[in-house]
């Protein structure tokens, strides 16, 4: 006959090896899985973290660009030209040179050059072309002077193309296509996913 | 029995202590995100963006003075350029081509060496090689017919590397040609009067 503290013993032995089954080992589990988690939304919040603190030190250095330098950017690369502004820029030109029958012209957007400089592979979102045309006469040395200007200009007013012809002793007849540039406002809007 | 009871005692109290760090965690991730700034993430990647554009146009920037003056200084003194193109393509190179009259073959041979030794002058060719004769305002019939030229036409060339802008030298430049200018003005006058 088994004795009552046999019983007992095994009894509780038994009950021990249910709650080390039925509640310890499951609760172990599951805490090794919260640790994995804690540990996977601590390294986030690090990454996010770094994000803010490296956006915060870009917004420094974006306020301590100048105001003059900012301005200058806005003219070199603007939202956007108004195309009698340029053609009277190009004839405000033409004349300070002394250049003669001066013909400037808005010609329109330019897509295609910018799809091609984009299916390159380049790797910013390229701006937005303007073309003009502008043709005048005057000696070789007027029409240099006039690129020299161009040149120097607030904004790019890039050659594509020029033709030169002499018209006459001395006097040279020359057509400019010239192209303007605009910011083109890339992806920005996409929403950032961490 | 008691030690069971109580390391279950234990890891249900650890449980829940994990489970706190654990939604500590998540509320640190969550202020975290809301602390980030969308507009300022725009702002700063306009401008970037708006920079990129700008620094891109600038690299490729040429000028167009600096290609007059290469072909000035290529040319020899017995040619006459007739007609001369420009072509930009692309952010690569620019195309040349220019219908050129010189008073002989010796010349026109002279021309086309004195071309190739110029190392940035690329694709370089010279087509339609013939007799013609020099067209020059005021002269009589006769005149041209006893002066035989050699007329070609050549195409050629330039990376856009070789002949970058210097809007610093372009002023430089411009105000040195306008004085030039001025003092060859003053000289004449001068002689006038």
């Amino acid at each position: 006959m088994i004795s009552k503290s046999l019983f007992i013993n095994v009894a509780m032995i038994a009950i021990s090896i249910g709650i080390v089954i039925t509640y310890v080992e499951p609760t172990f589990s599951e805490i090794s899985k919260l640790q994995e988690d804690i540990s996977v939304y601590q390294n986030e919040q690090k990454k996010v973290s770094e994000v803010n603190n490296q956006l915060s030190s870009l917004i420094d250095v974006l306020t301590s660009v100048y105001t003059d330098d900012e301005r200058r950017l806005l003219t070199y690369m603007p939202d956007q030209i108004d195309p009698i502004d340029v053609v009277r820029d190009l004839s405000l030109i033409s004349k300070e040179i002394g250049l003669t029958n001066i013909s400037p012209v808005f010609e329109g957007k330019n897509t295609e050059k910018n799809q091609n400089r984009e299916a390159r592979g380049a790797n910013t979102v390229q701006p937005e072309e303007y073309r003009f045309a502008l043709s005048a006469g005057g000696t070789y040395r007027q029409i240099k002077n006039l690129f020299l200007l161009l040149e120097q200009n607030d904004y790019p007013l890039e050659v594509q193309s020029l033709s030169l012809v002499s018209e006459e002793e001395g006097v040279l007849f020359f057509t400019a296509t010239l192209s303007v540039y605009t910011y083109k406002d890339s992806a920005t809007r996409e929403e950032i996913v961490f | 029995m008691f030690a069971i009871l109580l390391s279950a005692g234990g890891v249900y109290l650890y449980q829940q202590y994990t489970n706190n760090k654990l939604d500590q965690a998540v509320e640190n991730l969550n202020a975290e995100i809301e602390s980030f700034n969308q507009a300022d993430m725009e702002r700063v990647t306009q401008f970037n963006n708006r920079l990129s554009q700008a620094q891109g146009r600038l690299e490729n920037s040429i000028s167009v003075t600096a290609v007059l003056e290469r072909l000035q200084a290529a040319t020899i003194d017995t040619v006459q350029i007739n007609t001369l193109s420009l072509m930009r393509e692309g952010d690569e190179k620019i195309t040349i081509a220019a219908e050129i009259q010189t008073d002989s073959f010796d010349s026109t041979l002279f021309q086309q060496r004195v071309f190739l030794i110029k190392d940035s002058v690329q694709e370089f060719v010279i087509s339609e090689v013939g007799s013609t004769v020099v067209k020059e305002a005021g002269q009589t019939e006769q005149e041209r017919n006893s002066r035989p030229a050699v007329s070609f036409l050549t195409t050629f060339s330039l990376p856009l590397e070789a002949v970058p802008s210097d809007p610093q030298a372009a002023a430089e430049a411009y105000v040195s040609a306008v004085t030039d200018q001025d003092a060859q003005e003053e000289e004449i006058n001068e002689d006038i009067i």
